[in-house]
């Protein structure tokens, strides 16, 4: 399932890595914003339910920014 | 009825400086503080075995509650560490090194980190059908054994401990109702391979952050009960993340969380009785909410009440 950028910023919202996910640009990296490894595996839990699909491994380290994650959902449909 | 009447435990004094270990793995100190939890990690000598371990631990039990090892009628070790290559099963050496009876029932729990709820379930079982008054069940994993210090998934994370729960038909604490589950499509996740531990850090945070708390929610409404009708909620201690967000999930409780990781690290079945004994003696808490997840993957989840 598709997500649209709001869509992904809400699940990072209730990933709650950030104090706000406001403050992040859509094509800024997560770990330039401090978020670690394990605040990634928050926000990869809570973008595959709310696309309901199960994320690979090896997809994960390619997911750095909110643009990414949007534009990796797309390709997968 | 079987219960549990006291705690004891032992934490080895040789430790690992956790930030140390971060730093030279390339990771900040401030991962150690907010995500890991633990500063230092006990590890056992290596003269020591699990068994020493575990007799450390019974010993303790015995002299702080007046009990003498000829009472014991029964001892249970949940390791997946054993002595040697686990036979004989390590209960046995315990035993001896003890010097129990000829008559103690003494047998091995092979489970991690939900060891301890399965294992409570066990002793009583076995004590009630076999008619027993005075138990003994000792949960004994130390991962040094098979920790790579390269490995920062695995290195950073466990230390070793003991401990030993007395179970008798006096007891302060009463076994509720409890939940156990398992998955062994996600066994590869957590397992050893030619004596190394190998962990798939982002699967097993998967199956915690989504299992645990469907598990405690469930357990909750079978009971009949609501989150806050329970005091204290103590959660296998994997790390002070995992602790977190599992926490988090029940928003209106989640101060009754405990997390104390910072001087153990996740000692794997021990985690829950390390805790418990802290707050056993504690008569402002009288409901207990007991949750152990980990290799298998198995996860249980066991109510606990003041008796």
């Amino acid at each position: 399932m598709i997500l649209t950028t709001n869509e992904v910023r809400q699940a990072i919202e209730r990933a709650k890595i950030v104090m706000s996910v406001d403050y992040l640009a859509d094509d800024m990296k997560f770990a330039d914003a401090g978020v670690d490894s394990l605040d990634m595996f928050n926000v990869i839990l809570e973008v595959q339910k709310a696309a309901s699909i199960e994320i690979p491994d090896d997809d994960i380290d390619s997911l750095e920014s909110i643009e990414k994650i949007v534009s990796y959902l797309q390709e997968r449909g | 009825m079987i219960g549990i009447k006291a705690i004891a435990s032992y934490i080895p004094e040789t430790v690992r400086n956790n930030y140390q270990q971060a730093e030279s793995l390339g990771e900040k100190t401030s991962f150690i503080d907010n995500k890991i939890g633990a500063i230092s990690l006990p590890i056992m000598n290596e003269e020591e075995d699990t068994s020493d371990l575990a007799v450390f631990a019974v010993l303790k039990l015995l002299e702080e509650n007046n009990v003498s090892a000829e009472q014991i009628e029964c001892l249970v070790i949940v390791t997946q560490n054993p002595d040697g290559s686990g036979l004989p099963h390590t209960s046995a050496i315990v035993h001896n090194k003890l010097g129990l009876s000829k008559k103690v029932a003494a047998f091995d729990l092979s489970l991690g980190c939900s060891g301890y709820v399965y294992g409570l379930t066990v002793i009583k079982g076995f004590m009630e059908v076999a008619n027993l008054k005075c138990g003994i069940l000792v949960t004994a994993d130390p991962y040094s054994k098979i920790i790579n210090p390269e490995d920062k998934n695995t290195t950073l994370l466990f230390g070793d401990a003991a401990t030993a729960t007395l179970l008798d038909d006096e007891p302060k604490l009463s076994l509720g109702r409890s939940i156990f589950a398992t998955d062994g499509s996600g066994a590869n996740n957590l397992q050893v391979k030619q004596n190394v531990l190998h962990m798939n850090g982002r699967q097993v945070f998967n199956f915690a952050a989504i299992e645990a708390p469907k598990q405690i929610a469930m357990l909750l409404k079978s009971e009949g009960i609501e989150s806050t009708d329970i005091d204290c909620y103590i959660l296998h201690q994997g790390s002070k993340f995992i602790v977190k967000t599992i926490s988090s999930k029940f928003e209106e409780v989640s101060s009754r969380f405990l997390c104390d990781i910072k001087k153990t690290g996740n000692t794997v079945s021990s985690s829950i009785p390390l805790l418990l004994e802290k707050i056993i003696a504690d008569m402002n808490i009288n409901t207990i909410l007991i949750s152990g997840f980990g290799v298998g993957l198995s996860w249980a989840s066991m109510i606990l009440k003041r008796h």
